[in-house]
């Protein structure tokens, strides 16, 4: 495999800092499903914009695979609907190698919303190493499972984190794709440490790192890629770095909501420190690293089974998303610190799709009803809606279970009506025509603004019209007022 | 305090008014000039979660003013003369905004109290917690200075 150097995971916020700055970057990572649409009325119909991939083979960069719909640290297979399209992905983009994530996201029933932690047994070793072989052979190019984040406290009866991993390494042959700032942040939650973790996997066999910055919440370190990597894992990563004979990426990790506070120049002065510690590699042939033999090995460790894997991904994900299990299980896990921070994590990640789908409509409620009466209303669509994997289909449930609520603020149903039809028109490629018995303008200007209205509309016939492209029009009114109070927000 | 809203002064307008416009305008300011990109990261499948989404709070923040205050008056704010509305500010009992029912209940007895009607902005009602107008208390009844008014 390549070596291929420093690089970012993609988001079209970044997209003016790969342009004026792109001596910083040999490389972005690709995370496929974050590309794709999925109709509300059609759950597991994937469908892939025209155009996307072509413009991010274009950029000039090399292109690695990170894939977020089908990790394989769970039983439940991810939405076959994906496969094809991911495979055509990892071939347009000429990526060499391709990685997911050692956890799961799916139970039977219901997608979590949330990476949640595999079962560290041996029944998890076998099925854990069967998702991995069976996705790299479906995606044709070599895979690496990254090491995950876990918010729960660590378990008599599971492996320790570091020889688990090891362990699935050395059955199925795969890359460690190792995510430094998972791994501190568990040190940070009274996990394993860095150091013991660092002693028990195969260190040759991590082709890639991943970096971050995170925030603290609650009393746990959130994996949160909010800015800038800590100085201790930046320390550390300086130290570990060159241990990794087989390195052939380093990648920053920041989510895109956090880029207003973090900056654009934020994420520079940390690829400039990337670049950094792509300096201080080793590269030597043949040196493997294997301390987990060492320190007598990772079948050592290796535990009765006890809860079988299915059983701990029911129950956890019941807990995660906010229902009670009356199990044993459900029991003890209930008692554990990190599910209720993972049940807030997931309420604001279901918060956020609905907000950016249905951002007008949720300014409005917010605006009138306040915020506190908004968040009540949304924990109760949380209580009786499991999540969904696409921010379209979360928003358009949320907005379901409002018309069915017949919430009667004024102009509300306009508005959602309004939000609809840019979505549809997004989704399905042909216009549509909103009309209104009153100037829109007004109300959708002061929601852009983040306020309500302070004229009353004028009453006449008005429609916008909402199309997949092209420039805009208008008639029976001034282009200027139309476009000056267009919802630019 | 007035009981019902003023009604709107209202010219018609003559003919239809039609807006056409790119629906990525709606997701994405500057998408006359971007790709789809920034869109997806709206309508598709947000990136690896195990971390915080501050998306949502980003937005709770921008409608709530630093001192707390849920929205102001833009006639507050604005010296040109504004058409004549009637202002209704209500209070949710702590008991209601935390039960759904009440919570929907309460929205529904203000509304009927003031007497929303298609025309008029709405948003001359504004949900206050600071301000006691009219009140909702636990159960779910709206009340005008201990004077029931709806429920």
């Amino acid at each position: 495999m390549p070596e291929l150097g420093v690089g970012v995971v993609y988001s079209a916020a970044l997209e003016p800092l790969l342009e004026a700055h792109p001596g910083l970057f040999d490389l972005i990572e690709v995370e496929p499903q974050t590309m794709w649409l999925e109709r509300p009325d059609r759950p597991g119909e994937i469908l892939a914009p025209p155009g996307v991939e072509e413009h991010l083979a274009s950029l000039p960069f090399r292109k690695i695979i990170h894939s977020i719909g089908t990790p394989v640290g769970g039983s439940v297979r991810g939405v076959e609907a994906q496969l094809p399209l991911l495979r055509q992905t990892v071939k347009q983009l000429g990526a060499p190698w391709a990685s997911e994530h050692l956890a799961f996201n799916l139970t039977p029933d219901f997608f979590t919303g949330f990476f949640l932690p595999p079962r560290q047994t041996e029944a998890g070793l076998q099925v854990y190493a069967q998702a991995i072989e069976r996705l790299a052979a479906e995606l044709g190019v070599p895979l690496a499972f990254e090491t995950g984040v876990n918010y729960l406290r660590p378990r008599a009866d599971e492996i320790p984190d570091g020889e688990f991993v090891a362990e699935l390494a050395e059955r199925t042959g795969a890359g460690i794709l190792l995510d430094l700032h998972n791994i501190y942040a568990n040190e940070c939650n009274g996990r394993q440490s860095v150091a013991e973790f660092l002693s028990q996997i195969p260190l040759d066999r991590v082709w890639e790192v991943h970096l971050a910055g995170g925030l603290e919440l609650d009393g746990f370190w959130l994996d949160a890629h909010s800015g800038a990597m800590p100085e201790r894992l930046f320390a550390m990563a300086r130290e570990i770095v060159p241990q990794l004979p087989n390195l052939k990426a380093i990648v920053f990790e920041v989510y895109a909501s956090f880029l207003p506070q973090f900056g654009l120049d934020g994420v520079r002065r940390e690829m400039e420190r990337l670049r950094e510690l792509w300096q201080l590699r080793q590269p030597r042939a043949g040196r493997a690293f294997h301390l987990s033999s060492k320190a007598g090995g990772g079948l050592r460790n290796l535990r009765a089974d006890g809860v079988p894997v299915q059983d701990w991904e029911s129950v956890l994900g019941e807990l995660a998303i906010g229902r009670v299990s009356a199990t044993a299980l459900g029991q003890e896990l209930a008692a554990d610190p990190g599910i209720p921070l993972m049940r807030g994590l997931i309420h604001e990640f279901r918060a956020s799709m609905v907000v950016g789908v249905y951002r007008l409509s949720c300014r409005l409620m917010m605006l009138a009803l306040s915020p506190d009466v908004f968040r009540a209303i949304l924990e109760d669509f949380w209580a009786h809606e499991p999540p969904r994997q696409y921010s379209a289909s979360e928003a358009e449930a949320f907005m379901a279970y409002l018309r069915a609520k017949n919430l009667r603020l004024p102009q509300l149903t306009k508005i959602m009506e309004f939000e609809k039809a840019a979505m549809d028109t997004i989704l399905e490629g042909k216009p549509h025509v909103v009309r209104f018995a009153a100037d829109p303008f007004p109300m959708l200007n002061a929601l852009a603004q983040g306020r309500l209205p302070d004229v009353i509309p004028q009453e006449g016939d008005y429609e916008i019209e909402l199309t997949p492209e092209g420039p805009v029009k208008v008639s029976g009114v001034d282009l200027d007022r139309a476009l000056g109070t267009y919802p630019f927000h | 305090m007035p009981t019902t809203v003023g009604k709107s002064s209202q010219t018609r307008a003559h003919g239809t008014v039609r807006v056409t416009l790119p629906a990525k305008v709606a997701y994405e300011p500057e998408a006359l000039k971007r790709t789809i990109g920034g869109i997806l990261g709206r309508l598709g499948c947000p990136t690896c979660f195990s971390g915080l989404d501050c998306h949502f709070t980003n937005e709770r923040d921008f409608v709530v003013d630093p001192a707390g205050a849920i929205a102001f008056r833009s006639s507050e704010l604005n010296p040109q003369p504004l058409p004549p509305a009637a202002e209704v500010r209500v209070s949710l009992a702590p008991g209601v905004r935390y039960n759904i029912d009440s919570v929907f209940k309460a929205v529904d007895a203000v509304i009927g109290f003031i007497g929303a009607c298609p025309c008029h902005s709405g948003f001359d009602v504004l949900y206050q917690n600071e301000i006691t107008v009219i009140g909702i208390n636990n159960e779910g009844v709206a009340q005008q200075y201990g004077g029931q008014v709806g429920g």
